[in-house]
């Protein structure tokens, strides 16, 4: 029964991309998009039907599928392993995805290739599935890879665009860049475990003291190493310093897109692994820094850069990367439970907002540049709604759901080290900051647009605003599920006990520290907010043309001129090597071999005037034959 | 031994026939005369009589029969074509082909001599009717000049061959093989022995243009008439080997290690130089001229290894020989008209002609050593041979010189496929299609069965 | 029954071919072909059953020769290959018309499948010196395929086929000798005697390396490998697959079936050289790769780049490097030959092979598109492709000898996905090509099909083949470590 079930969770998202693909153009755009919205939309009830079974029941469901690799004593079959984790994570990436499939139908509408598009929705949520419920890292790697794969489809799904092309070429090799570290690190547990199976290693790791030590290697600084390789697994999906550039370019793939693997769920596999390794970090505390401080960084740099972009977009993606910073940062302090309630929040929210922009971009016609929007809050009230709740709520405003879940990252980080919670409190404030900035600029004041396009100023259709509301009411009450004492029970925190190897000294508690704490976070969130309506609102300020910004603002529009240092410093020797091998080290090693016949032609002319084919000369060779000969023979000794 | 007889008989015959005016039925006549002393040859040699005739003067062993079969053998392969490449003048082909039938008989008589005078009986024999050929078209100033040449080199190298049995003679006071044999088996030697088998060989060495007494070769091979080409590069080079060979192996001349570095030397000198030399040659028959030589330079690796190495030599002498007939019943027939033998009028063979084409390819392969020839067995065994023998560097000389020889081989190969044919398709007559074709047939037999030939001389 | 019987139908069908005509001859040799196929996969049905199929005849006695035939899983595994790929091969130049040269279509099927012959028997031979011979036969075929049918300037292709043929020669030649001196010491040629010779170091060092000259040419293992480039793009592209699907994996087959069991101490001895300077192949491959302007050149260095890898698992001397070297052989046998088809498809419509000229196919086609997608990421070894499972198996073999290896090997992972992209982008996509692409015909696409399935079925149940290989990988390993 459960198997079954659990092949139907799993395969439903697969079978949609398959009718897309194959019949997806004669079945007409609303039945393909129908198809592959139910495909997904069938995954999450079963996830729920497994999530209650979870709750009751409390015991994992693991389903091993078949036998897939089998090396030496390494033995890895094709299982599924359903707990408390991956089922949370199954529960919004259906869900999320549902709604953003149920969007794109009527976003994509004009599209010729819609089917095409849902093809690679269904396959990104298979794999995403895969990713979340496979029992080892190399299943997990699966769909790891796949759903790179499917943003490599996605961002480029405009292919006649040759800019739209690079980046999702660029999305696929950082990404592969990060996949080196994760096998580098799979292959090291590998070897020194004989399994790559969560519960054994977990099994192995946490007791690994009294284990006998591997191969004659010391293992301890093998697990080191090993963290720290899944950590840079982890730093290409999530975007994180040094490889989260290829986010920003993402963008260029349909806003739906965005929302589903560029913000809710793809870019949080980082933290979903790291989680589901937790064991081996918390035993490797010099990495669980690393993680930390470049989780800090990463959300300070991201959200500096957010500050000055006028992209819609762009905006929404440094603050992706900053928010994915924040996790980090909880991750790195040990805290799995919090981090994996930002991603919760943060998927709500910033789905919503991404489907907003979504949904401005579409009432301009493919306009993405605030400079040229403005006042569309009368226009379209919906979209405006939701999008300032998810504002709030990633802002960090009492009682949205970003509040609770930003804050208990800050308390965290308060508690280990004051640093990091500043560096967090001033990138929650220009988060705040920003966020405002967009939606001033976008819904405030007079339209800056074309006459022409203001004429055809319009709400979206239902199936666009339907899912906006629906995350805007989850960004407000999203909160609940972790709410920390008194007034709540930390649900969530519970929930994941199980499958945290070090158990959290004490709850969150509602009071003292913390509610000053919070009192910060609010009154920082609230600067920001002034700052940016003081700014947009009062002073009218709208941000100049490129050509025009000067000085340090320049360097930070252009995002620190990280893409030219990387060209730089990578992409450009690479070349040149490459294209000094072609020119010059190649045609050169072929003529080695080439030299050898020409020196024997070479020898071979010589000769030829040897053999004059005069008696003479050739009597003599004779003679000097002769002599040499009988000398060497009778006169030498 | 009656093949002596026989073959001189058979030679008397033709120039009878002349006389009678059977010039028709002459050729085929010839080769069933051949082909019936190659039958009682092989008989003899199966019913394995050791005939010691004449005082002495013949000795035929297993070795000789063997080996006189081979050259019966390519004699009616030579003697078949003679027919079409004499037919301008019909007049003079009785001389021709009783020439032929004498060299053979002295051919015979170099591998089943055993006393020294038959031997210089033999080779002059041998050689005297290669210069005649060699300068048998008249009118052709090339073929007058290598006659000419071939004679006077010829007659220098006879001339240190007579002085060194000379000078065996003086040492033990005999011809005869078995005495000098058991003689030389003795420690203390006088010195004139040594140098006597040392002038012979060096004679011997030239006879199979071995470097660095193999100048003649070249012009020779090319001024000649390319049938006496033939003849001399396949017929001759392996009669001088194999007597040579004899000899050696008769003198108990080894182990002296400086004899040993001579032989060392001049076949690396062989191998080498005729391959360099030959990798630049627009003339085929040239071309094949070098390429002897450094067959000759392969051969002489046997020596290293002469106590057990004779099948060896056998076998290459047989897959050198009949890869060099196919080579060159294609060659003959199709530069018979052309007047020159330039690898431009090989261009597009492969259209025109395609299973001549495929003959020259596949002798062309076997003289390179690819598997299946036989000239893959015969270099291997050799190879093998004299890694036993503890002679490294020559095997690696020897490799090396494959890969070289590749080089030329090949060039005709892509003339034939490669280019586009200047020419119309002439029409080949049957006999070189049947020569061409037996021959490279018989090659790959004994390249997939080696046993039947590298057995004869168990 | 035993395995002969794939080299006689094989042999037969050649002449077959060669005496159909020329109208007839590809579909004749088709036909033979899929009969190879048949009879091979009764014959591992035998094999698995276990019955033997190994054949053992005296052939000749001076040298002592055997014509000996193994069959054990690491054989028929090349074998089946061998047979798998040769109809597709053969069908693939269905397309073409092989007429106009100066010999005729007859003779290049026929070529082919005696190619086809003396390939398979290389892969069965159990005798030095028949193996031998079989190595050699098989490069004559594909120099006169390659001579004749090839494409681009008459004489350059002269000039780069010629050096392929004494190069790869004189590098055999090396091999001959080696087996030479081993015959001096065993008094045969059976591998079954030559991997129980006990050779001192020194003598194993310069065998190993006599042997290595004949593969590291053939594989190619850089240096080595300057005739590959210029030959895989002037030959026909039936020639390319020949020779980049299965000729390549003989040298790569001979490592693990000659080489190492016959001179393990070098092979220990000289590991970490070896490893190195295949790693150096793949990365070095990679690179070139990257800016190549002629596709077929650029699949050329990326096959480099491969086989590289596949080269350092079989160096690591451990089981899980040669049967990953074996899984990733099979599998870069596929999507190789997939790809140069890819490639001619592209030619078929565009008449070149040159990148910057292509572009904007996918508006077009967008079913090749797909396909030849797919083939893209097998080569770089998404996870699901038979590719992932033989370079997970290679990468983590490296790791276990050292996790540098690994590191370096595993940067195919980024560069291959670099060059395959870029490549993929410039020859596909972008704006719509004035040029038109007609979509795959049903012939074509067929190929890419059965190309396709095999790579994912085996991607995701990799079981079978491994299950057939690693016997014989275990027996392997006990000769190679007979001497500790």
């Amino acid at each position: 029964m459960d198997n079954s079930l659990v092949l139907l969770l799993l395969l439903t998202p697969f079978v949609g991309f398959l009718f897309n693909v194959f019949f997806g153009k004669k079945a007409g755009k609303t039945i393909s998009g129908a198809i592959g919205t139910l495909a997904v939309a069938v995954s999450f009830v079963m996830s729920v039907y497994f999530f209650m079974q979870l709750n009751t029941s409390g015991k994992p469901i693991a389903v091993t599928l078949f036998d897939w690799i089998q090396i030496g004593k390494l033995q890895i079959n094709f299982g599924i392993l359903l707990d408390q984790l991956s089922l949370l994570w199954l529960l919004f990436v259906t869900g999320i995805g549902s709604l953003i499939h149920l969007y794109s139908i009527s976003y994509m509408h004009d599209d010729e290739n819609m089917h095409k598009f849902f093809a690679y929705l269904n396959l990104f949520v298979f794999f995403m599935i895969t990713l979340v419920v496979g029992s080892n890292l190399l299943v997990m790697f699966i769909g790891w890879e796949g759903v790179g794969l499917c943003s490599y489809l996605l961002i480029g799904f405009w292919y006649k665009n040759q800019d739209y092309n690079d980046a999702a070429k660029k999305a696929f090799i950082m990404n592969r860049i990060g996949d080196l570290g994760f096998l580098i690190g799979i292959f090291i547990l590998a070897y020194t475990f004989n399994t790559l199976d969560f519960l054994n290693l977990g099994h192995s790791i946490t007791q690994f003291h009294n284990l006998p030590i591997p191969n004659g290697v010391d293992a301890w600084p093998l697990l080191s190493i090993a963290a720290l390789c899944l950590f840079i697994g982890a730093t290409g999906k999530s975007a994180q310093l040094p490889l989260y550039t290829w986010l920003p370019d993402a963008m260029a793939g349909p806003t739906p897109v965005s929302a589903l693997i560029h913000a809710a769920t793809m870019v949080t596999a980082g933290i979903f692994m790291i989680t589901r390794m937790n064991f081996l970090f918390d035993v490797t505390p010099e990495v669980q820094n690393i993680i930390a401080i470049v989780g800090a960084i990463t959300a300070l740099v991201a959200a500096s850069i957010g500050l000055l972009q006028n992209d819609i977009k762009k905006v929404l993606a440094y603050s992706t990367v900053s928010q994915l910073g924040l996790m980090f940062l909880a991750l790195g302090l040990g805290a799995y439970n919090v981090a994996v309630f930002h991603v919760i929040t943060h998927a709500f929210f910033k789905a919503c907002l991404f489907l907003g922009s979504g949904s401005v971009i579409h009432a301009l016609h493919g306009e993405q540049d605030m400079r040229k929007m403005g006042g569309l809050r009368k226009a379209m009230p919906i979209t405006f709604a939701t999008m300032l709740i998810s504002t709030l709520a990633i802002a960090g405003i009492f009682p949205f759901a970003g509040f609770w879940s930003k804050d208990e990252i800050l308390m965290t980080a308060f508690e280990h080290n004051k640093v990091l919670w500043i560096v967090g409190s001033i990138a929650s404030i220009m988060t705040a900051f920003y966020m405002f900035r967009l939606m001033y600029l976008t819904f405030f004041r007079d339209f800056r647009g074309t006459e022409e396009q203001k004429h055809h100023l319009h709400e979206s259709p239902s199936l666009i605003t339907l899912p906006l509301i629906i995350l805007a009411g989850l960004a407000t009450v999203g909160g609940l599920i972790n709410l920390p004492k008194p007034i709540g029970n930390g649900w969530l925190n519970h929930f994941l006990e199980p499958i945290l190897a070090t158990k959290h000294k004490e709850e969150s508690i509602f009071e003292g520290n913390a509610l000053m704490l919070m009192a910060i976070a609010l009154t920082g969130a609230i600067i920001g907010i002034i700052w940016a309506y003081s700014k947009y609102i009062k002073q009218g300020f709208v941000p100049k043309e490129d050509a025009e910004i000067v000085g340090f603002s320049k360097t930070i529009y252009n995002k620190y001129y990280v893409d030219e240092v990387y060209t730089a410093l990578i992409v450009k020797p690479i070349n040149a090597l490459s294209n000094f091998f072609r020119t010059t080290l190649e045609p050169a090693l072929g003529n080695v071999i080439y030299g050898f016949g020409s020196a024997a032609n070479g020898l071979s002319n010589l000769g030829k005037s040897l053999q004059t084919g005069s008696i003479g000369l050739y009597l003599f060779a004779f003679v000097i034959g002769v002599l040499a000969l009988v000398s060497y023979l009778f006169l030498a000794q | 031994m009656n093949t002596l007889i026989a073959i001189s008989a058979l030679g008397v015959f033709c120039l009878i026939a002349e006389i009678f005016n059977l010039r028709k039925a002459l050729v085929p006549v010839t080769i069933l005369g051949l082909l019936g002393i190659l039958g009682s040859t092989l008989h003899f040699y199966t019913i394995a009589e050791l005939s010691s005739d004449y005082n002495n003067m013949i000795f035929a062993d297993k070795y000789a029969d063997a080996f006189s079969s081979l050259f019966i053998l390519l004699t009616i392969f030579l003697v078949a074509m003679s027919h079409d490449v004499y037919k301008e003048h019909q007049t003079k082909i009785s001389d021709y082909v009783a020439i032929k039938v004498f060299l053979l008989a002295g051919a015979v008589a170099m591998v089943s001599f055993s006393n020294l005078s038959m031997y210089f009986l033999g080779i002059e024999t041998l050689s005297i009717a290669l210069y005649i050929l060699a300068g048998s078209s008249r009118l052709d100033i090339k073929s007058n000049e290598a006659g000419m040449k071939y004679f006077l080199m010829g007659s220098f190298a006879s001339g240190f061959i007579l002085f060194g049995i000379c000078l065996i003679y003086g040492t033990f006071g005999t011809f005869d093989l078995k005495e000098i044999t058991e003689f030389s088996g003795a420690l203390d030697k006088a010195i004139w022995f040594s140098i006597g088998v040392s002038l012979i060989t060096i004679g011997m060495l030239f006879k199979i243009a071995a470097v660095p007494f193999h100048f003649w070769a070249p012009d020779v091979y090319e001024g000649a008439p390319s049938l006496v080409t033939a003849t001399m590069s396949t017929l001759a080079k392996v009669v001088a080997f194999a007597s040579l060979y004899k000899l050696l192996a008769a003198m108990n001349l080894f182990p002296t290690v400086q004899f040993q570095n001579i032989i060392v030397v001049v076949s690396i000198l062989s191998m080498t130089v005729g391959n360099i030399m030959a990798l630049r040659q627009q003339n085929v028959k040239r071309m094949l001229a070098f390429s002897g030589i450094s067959h000759a330079g392969f051969m002489l690796m046997t020596v290293l290894s002469i106590a057990n190495s004779a099948n060896n030599l056998l076998y290459y002498t047989f897959a050198y020989a009949l890869a060099g007939i196919a080579a060159f019943a294609v060659v003959i027939s199709v530069t018979k008209d052309k007047g020159n033998e330039d690898t431009s009028n090989f261009n597009g063979l492969g259209k025109t002609n395609p299973l001549m084409a495929a003959v020259l390819t596949m002798s062309l392969l076997s003289m390179a050593g690819i598997p299946v020839f036989a000239g893959f067995f015969a270099k291997f065994n050799l190879f093998t041979q004299t890694i036993q023998a503890g002679y490294l560097v020559v095997v690696i000389a020897g490799v090396i010189n494959s890969i070289i020889s590749v080089g030329y081989y090949f060039k005709l190969i892509l003339a034939m496929y490669t280019k586009e044919p200047a020419a119309e398709k002439q029409a080949t007559p049957f006999v070189y299609y049947a020569v061409g074709v037996v021959a490279i047939l018989l090659n790959v037999a004994i390249g997939l069965y080696p046993t039947v030939i590298s057995n004869l001389l168990k | 029954m035993n395995v002969s019987l794939i080299l006689i139908i094989l042999l037969i069908g050649a002449i077959a071919t060669f005496l159909s005509g020329d109208k007839l001859a590809s579909k004749v040799a088709l036909l033979f072909s899929l009969v190879t196929l048949g009879c091979a996969s009764v014959l591992v049905n035998h094999f698995l059953g276990g019955i033997d199929i190994s054949l053992n005849n005296p052939w000749i006695l001076q040298p002592n020769v055997s014509f000996a035939l193994k069959a054990d899983g690491l054989s028929l595994a090349m074998v089946l290959l061998t047979a798998s790929l040769t109809p597709i091969i053969i069908f693939s130049g269905f397309g073409n018309n092989f007429e106009s040269r100066s010999v005729g279509t007859k003779n290049f099927y026929a070529l082919v499948l005696f190619m086809a012959f003396a390939m398979t028997g290389t892969f069965l031979a159990a005798d030095g010196l028949l193996y031998y011979i079989f190595w050699e036969l098989a490069l004559i075929p594909i120099y006169f395929i390659a001579l004749v049918w090839g494409n681009g300037d008459a004489e350059e292709r002269k000039k780069a086929v010629v050096k392929f043929f004494i190069y790869t020669l004189g590098g055999s030649l090396f091999m001959l000798v080696a087996f030479a001196y081993l015959y001096t010491k065993a008094g045969s040629f059976l591998l079954s005697d030559l991997t129980k010779l006990n050779l001192s170091a020194t003598e194993q060092t310069w065998i190993f390396f006599a042997f290595f000259l004949a593969y590291a040419i053939k594989i190619p293992i850089i240096p080595f490998h300057t005739w590959q480039a210029k030959v895989y793009q002037k030959a026909p592209t039936i020639g390319t697959m020949l020779l980049s699907g299965i000729m390549l994996k003989m040298g790569l087959y001979s490592v693990i079936r000659w080489q190492l069991p016959i001179a393990p101490l070098a092979a220990k001895m000289y590991m970490p050289t070896l490893i190195g300077l295949s790693i150096a192949g793949v990365i070095y491959g990679s690179i070139v790769a990257l800016r190549q302007k002629d596709l077929k050149k650029l699949l050329a260095y990326s096959s480099l780049a491969h086989v590289g890898l596949i080269a350092a698992g079989c160096y690591t001397l451990t089981e899980a490097g040669l049967s990953g070297a074996v899984s990733q052989m099979i599998a870069h046998g596929f999507v190789i030959v997939g790809l140069f088809f890819a490639a001619e498809v592209i030619f078929r419509r565009f008449g070149t092979y040159k990148i910057d000229e292509m572009g904007g196919v996918r508006s077009q086609a967008s079913k090749f598109t797909s396909m030849f997608m797919i083939l893209v990421l097998a080569s770089v070894a998404l996870p699901g492709t038979f590719n992932f499972v033989g370079e997970f198996t290679v990468l983590y073999s490296l790791s276990q000898v050292n996790i540098w290896f690994a590191v370096l090997g595993g940067t195919t992972i980024i560069l291959g996905a670099y060059y395959m992209l870029k490549m993929f982008q410039n020859v596909m996509l972008g704006e719509t090509n004035t040029k038109v692409f007609a979509e795959v015909t049903t012939s074509e696409a067929v190929i890419f099909v059965i190309l396709i399935a095999f790579l994912l079925f085996y991607g995701l149940y990799p079981k079978p083949i491994v299950d057939l290989v690693n016997p014989s990988i275990k027996e392997i390993l006990t000769q190679i470590n007979r001497f500790n």
